[in-house]
């Protein structure tokens, strides 16, 4: 008689703590997801004496603090694998830009006039066991024209196109050049020639 | 009496807000922000003297306290939710507001699923 007593008095504190707690519940879209969870607890207080009967020793607490620390952790590793990767991404943007640096100083020491952009591209799959090999270079040269700041507009001289000249010579020795530029890089970082990619606009 | 002191820094705030409002809105939606924060916080405070009060009495039952706690985890953040959408909403802010209620909903359900979890898991265990 006493256990049923104790259940009575369960479920009538229970209904009491339900009904102060939804007079203190905000009003808004949040009241439905507050009453979901106040539901749950009723259930559980008038299933408490069936739970004692037929589960024994069942601990809401313990299961409760379980499925919550699992979240957590699943919260927790998430968290490190983005910034695992925004670290990931970090090193190899450093990496190519130091790259693309080292590229740029080589080709100009190599005696190339004008001005040198370079982009380099690599196996940026961090589980490919060639991660970080350099797989393309593309190195674009603006050349230089030889021309003195102006004071105020110069006179528009006329133009004369000759197609008839003869530009070879030049041309020869600039495509020698490249040619030389192109085994260098390939040779020092690896890459093959077809991957070394040298653009004059 | 609290509400009297309540209800006069509110006209105060209201008369105010619409004095400025045709020269400085961004003044009076500060006006407004602040008189919201000063009632919530005076009320906040009571009213956790309550939770605190209801805990001792909710203690008599054969619940564990995790549950009673989660209730009160859930019920403070509906309030802070609500209290921040319905400032955004007062600076015209509708979007923020709606993703304010959004991140309280996510955040309540969070909690829940643990309770939901382990009862279904306790219902299994009691179905023969």
């Amino acid at each position: 008689m006493a256990f049923l007593r104790d259940w009575v008095v369960n479920i009538v504190i229970t209904m009491i703590f339900v009904t102060i707690v939804e007079i203190m519940m905000p009003g808004g879209s949040t009241r439905k997801y507050i009453g979901l969870v106040i539901g749950l607890m009723v259930m559980f207080v008038i299933i408490s004496p069936f739970v004692t009967i037929m589960a024994g020793d069942f601990d809401l607490g313990q299961s409760v603090f379980e499925v919550s620390r699992s979240i957590q952790l699943r919260d927790v590793s998430l968290k490190i694998d983005k910034l695992e990767q925004g670290n990931r991404d970090g090193i190899v943007k450093l990496y190519k830009s130091n790259l693309e640096e080292q590229i740029k100083k080589d080709i100009e020491n190599s005696g190339v006039a004008g001005t040198v952009l370079v982009e380099v591209e690599i196996d940026e799959q961090y589980d490919n066991q060639y991660f970080g090999s350099i797989t393309g270079i593309r190195v674009m040269i603006q050349r230089q024209l030889d021309t003195k700041p102006s004071e105020g507009i110069e006179r528009v001289e006329k133009v004369v196109v000759d197609v008839d000249t003869d530009d070879n010579e030049t041309e020869k020795k600039d495509a020698s050049k490249y040619t030389e530029i192109t085994e260098t890089l390939a040779r020092t970082y690896n890459v093959p020639q077809d991957s070394v990619d040298i653009v004059i606009p | 009496m609290e509400i009297i002191q309540i209800v006069a820094i509110s006209i105060i705030a209201v008369v105010l807000a619409v004095l400025i409002r045709q020269h400085r809105p961004e003044i009076a939606l500060q006006i407004s922000v602040v008189t919201g924060l000063l009632i919530f916080l005076t009320v906040i405070i009571k009213l956790a003297s309550v939770l605190e009060e209801l805990q001792g009495f909710v203690g008599r039952i054969n619940i564990d306290m995790a549950y009673i706690s989660t209730i009160f985890r859930i019920v403070g953040i509906a309030y802070i939710a609500e209290f921040g959408a319905q400032v955004c909403k007062d600076a015209g802010e509708n979007s923020i507001a709606s993703k304010i209620e959004l991140a309280g909903k996510v955040i309540i359900l969070v909690l829940a699923v643990p309770i939901l979890m382990a009862l279904m898991e306790l219902i299994i265990q009691i179905i023969p």
